[in-house]
């Protein structure tokens, strides 16, 4: 039985989340090398929330839109 | 590739003086008997050193120093060198462990020693699962769960804050009577009242010139919106906070007692310390003697089983935070209303004093929160809450008459609003968005690592009870006791579990005798191996079998031989009936037979080229050692003797203590007439072979006694060699032709194959 490296176990976690987008799904990848802890934690939320490097939701025209 | 064992050194290590090989140049099993204290564990320390860094045993006493042969000289450096059939070989001394054979075995099981064998067993389910975790690599995985539950913790609460905020923003808009969803209608008519065109979009209202229509002191309409505007704020936020949350940190605060963040900043310590003087050989903690490749082992297990505390802390303190962020927000909120409504003139009521700031110290210094007062601080909130809505309410504004001035600072104090709201709602829409993404991952990675868990307890579970039965038929017991299995118990601990007459057994101590017990390490073990091993593909047995009878003796050899026979498998041991049923049964395994050991020279070897003790005395006796090969005759036919009155449960007067290996032919002989007498089927078998019994007893007395040869009075070389091929002949009686199998008692009083029954037959007299 093949062990499985924190990698490839998010590969196959993000294989399981749909609608992800391509560049935060690198982004969190990326992230996995990075030494465990807060920063990393911080590093994941950033890249989660779409304003960090690799994430963002590519603008849906929802800032100061109309409010109808 | 998984690589064999082709050759082991040692050099001034453990019970080896000066230099000594062992050469497997096929990469073939190796099977050793010897009795104790004949250097036979020196050979699974070599391996354990090589590929771990440590014997454990010594590690754990702190005698990482004995690895050296006391007697050594000087000049011979303590050495072992491992040769493979791949690239993990190499050598090995005190100050320079082999790096990459350490890296890859690091995760590998591959030895198993009998005064060590119910460790995993013993352990708590706690220490299971860190064992487990160390296994799989499962710690890597495991970080990053706690990552991403922190971020998706922290994505929550920006959520929160966001939806709190667009909430707010949307009591602004509707404090001026519109509805947000109407904010785009609301402001053009306003528009239109000011004499501009409609916009398309609340951004594009921002281009109108407004100012020219405002000049002078904002009027009362302006001052009315805004009081409005906080009136509906205030209204609108959510004053309560999570005081459970509070109430929980406090108790795992209370849980980790001083001794635990003692002990925590205690083990971090050492931890840095082994860090900074990695040749160190002292523990930092006791100043006992300790290597520090063990010291950090022994520290990182001891941090692993403080990790399930400090995950409930973790997670307690992360509410707490969200609470004391909740506080502070609520207390910038006041402060912010409090300007405003300063600026229309309005004194609002003094807030309550500020508590956020407290809350935040107590977590950071892992104190319990007093929640007694953030309950009367919530009370005193909600009370200057109402008493700021009376003071907004009473205040009076002069009745002014429309005007276009007017219209436009109520265009201006809309498009604020409404702006406000806009963003506000893009924000809450964002983090709601952004949290739902973290929370789909981390939940998709709790089902993926449970599942993972599952699968590989799934797994072992199936091999060790498959195994198990192999020891252990489920016939053989009337099915009482099986289906052994690893199980998660909570969320970090595996353990053992059996069906044990009809009720699920977990842990297994409490029902389990130490035989049982030690058959289900044995098979954990070679489980585990067989499930995870990627880099080796040899198991080291150290007398693994001291508290199983002959019967399981030989299953467990049985399992060896046919389960393992494409590992390479190094059995070490002291007992003469499993080596001998191990060895009447394979083939290519280099098998020897420690006849000693002294402190010059260490172990003497003798290799057992599949001789039975009878070839080796004929092969004596054509050498002409006349007496020798009597003696080896004799201890021939008493080893048969022993292991026939084990296997078949002879009854024999009790004897105390090493004292039943001391038996002499004749009582062993009468034991196993005695026996056969009793039994219906043995009668005849008896009546047989009672003429070669007699002879036997006949030779014990006087061809194969070693006091006449010494004496010069023994006898011939004829008369040896027909003694010789007696005992061989009564050997070979008991032994099946076709499996190699002893004829027992046991499993329908069969050999192993089933072709030989018991009694055996007797071949007719030439």
């Amino acid at each position: 039985m093949q062990r499985q490296s924190a990698r490839s176990f998010l590969e196959e976690v993000l294989a399981k989340v749909e609608g992800l987008e391509p560049s935060v799904r690198a982004a969190l990848l990326d992230a996995v090398d990075d030494k465990p802890g807060a920063k990393r934690a911080a590093k994941l939320a950033t890249i989660l929330r779409g304003d960090g490097d690799g994430g963002g939701d590519g603008g849906d025209g929802g800032k100061g839109s109309s409010g109808a | 590739m998984r690589e064999r064992l082709t050759k082991i050194t040692m050099q001034a290590f453990r019970g080896v003086r000066d230099v000594y090989d062992i050469d497997l140049p096929q990469a073939q099993s190796l099977l050793m008997y010897g009795d104790n204290g004949t250097g036979k564990s020196s050979l699974a320390d070599a391996i354990e050193w090589f590929f771990t860094g440590d014997i454990e045993l010594l590690a754990k006493e702190g005698r990482d120093h004995a690895v050296r042969h006391l007697g050594a000289p000087k000049e011979q450096a303590t050495l072992v060198a491992i040769g493979t059939n791949g690239e993990l070989g190499g050598s090995c001394t005190p100050k320079s462990p082999n790096k990459l054979a350490i890296d890859a075995a690091s995760r590998e099981t591959f030895l198993l020693r009998g005064r060590t064998i119910a460790d995993f067993v013993d352990k708590s389910k706690g220490e299971k699962w860190s064992a487990l975790q160390r296994l799989l690599g499962l710690g890597a995985i495991d970080e990053l769960r706690t990552d991403l539950q922190k971020a998706r913790s922290e994505l929550k609460r920006s959520r929160d804050d966001a939806v709190a905020k667009a909430e707010q923003a949307a009591a602004a808009v509707r404090a001026q009577n519109v509805e947000p969803d109407a904010a785009l209608e609301a402001l053009a008519r306003l528009a239109r009242s000011c004499g501009f065109e409609p916009q398309a979009r609340i951004d594009d209202y921002f281009r109108l010139d407004l100012k020219s229509l405002m000049s002078g002191a904002p009027p009362a309409a302006s001052r009315r919106a805004t009081n409005a505007a906080i009136a509906a704020e205030i209204g609108a936020t959510k004053l309560d906070v999570d005081v459970a949350a509070l109430a929980k940190w406090n108790e795992a605060v209370e849980t980790v007692s001083a001794g635990d963040a003692s002990e925590i900043d205690l083990l971090a310590a050492a931890v840095r310390w082994v860090k900074d003087h990695p040749s160190s050989k002292t523990c930092p903690l006791c100043d006992k003697k300790i290597g520090s490749d063990a010291l950090r082992a022994r520290l990182a297990e001891m941090l692993s089983a403080l990790q399930e505390k400090s995950s409930r802390l973790l997670s307690a303190e992360q509410a707490a935070r969200a609470v004391e962020g909740a506080l502070a927000a609520r207390e910038q909120d006041r402060a912010r209303w409090q300007q405003k409504a300063r600026e229309i003139g309005l004194d609002l009521p003094r807030a309550p004093a500020s508590v956020a700031a407290t809350v935040k110290a107590a977590v950071a210094g892992r104190k319990p929160v007093d929640v007694a007062a953030i309950e009367a601080h919530v009370a005193a909130a909600r009370a200057w809450a109402d008493e700021a809505k009376s003071a907004l309410a009473s205040q009076d504004f002069d009745a002014e008459p429309p005007s276009a001035r007017n219209q436009a600072v109520e265009l201006g104090q809309l498009l604020v609003a409404a702006k406000q709201c806009a963003d506000a709602e893009a924000a809450a829409l964002r983090a709601e968005h952004a949290f739902e993404r973290a929370d789909a991952i981390f939940e998709a990675c709790q089902a993926e690592q449970k599942k993972y868990v599952q699968e590989v307890l799934e797994k072992i579970s199936a091999e060790v009870a498959r195994l198990f039965e192999r020891l252990h038929p489920l016939n053989s017991n009337g099915g009482h006791i099986g289906s052994v299995a690893v199980e998660t118990w909570g969320d970090k601990g595996i353990e053992l579990a059996v069906d044990f007459y009809g009720q699920r057994q977990r842990p297994l101590h409490g029902v389990l005798s130490e035989s049982y017990m030690n058959s289900v390490a044995i098979v954990l073990f070679l489980a585990m191996a067989r499930t995870f091993n990627e880099h080796l593909e040899f198991l080291v047995l150290d007398d693994v079998v001291n508290s199983f009878d002959v019967t399981h003796r030989g299953r467990l050899s049985d399992l060896f031989i046919e389960e393992f026979k494409d590992w390479q498998l190094v059995v070490l041991t002291h007992d003469r009936y499993f080596f001998e049923q191990i060895r009447r049964r394979v083939k290519g395994w280099a098998t020897f037979q420690v006849l000693g050991w002294s402190y010059e020279r260490g172990p003497s070897l003798r290799e057992h080229r599949g001789a039975t003790d009878v070839d080796a005395a004929l092969e004596l006796l054509d050498a002409g050692a006349t007496g020798d090969a009597a003696r080896r005759g004799r201890r021939g036919l008493e080893h048969v003797l022993k292991e026939l009155c084990e296997g078949l449960e002879v009854p024999l007067p009790y004897k105390r203590g090493n004292d039943n290996e001391f038996r002499e032919i004749g009582q062993l002989i009468a034991g196993l007439r005695r026996l056969l007498k009793e039994d219906s089927r043995g009668k005849a078998f008896l009546a047989a072979i009672d003429g070669d019994l007699r002879a036997l007893e006949a030779d014990a007395q006087s061809v194969l006694n070693a006091e006449a040869h010494a004496s010069d009075q023994g006898a011939s070389t004829m008369e040896v060699r027909s003694t010789l091929e007696r005992v061989r002949a009564f050997d070979g009686l008991w032994t099946c032709e076709q499996c190699g199998s002893r004829v027992w008692k046991e499993g329908g009083v069969r050999c192993r194959c089933g072709a030989t029954p018991f009694p055996p037959p007797v071949p007719a007299k030439k």
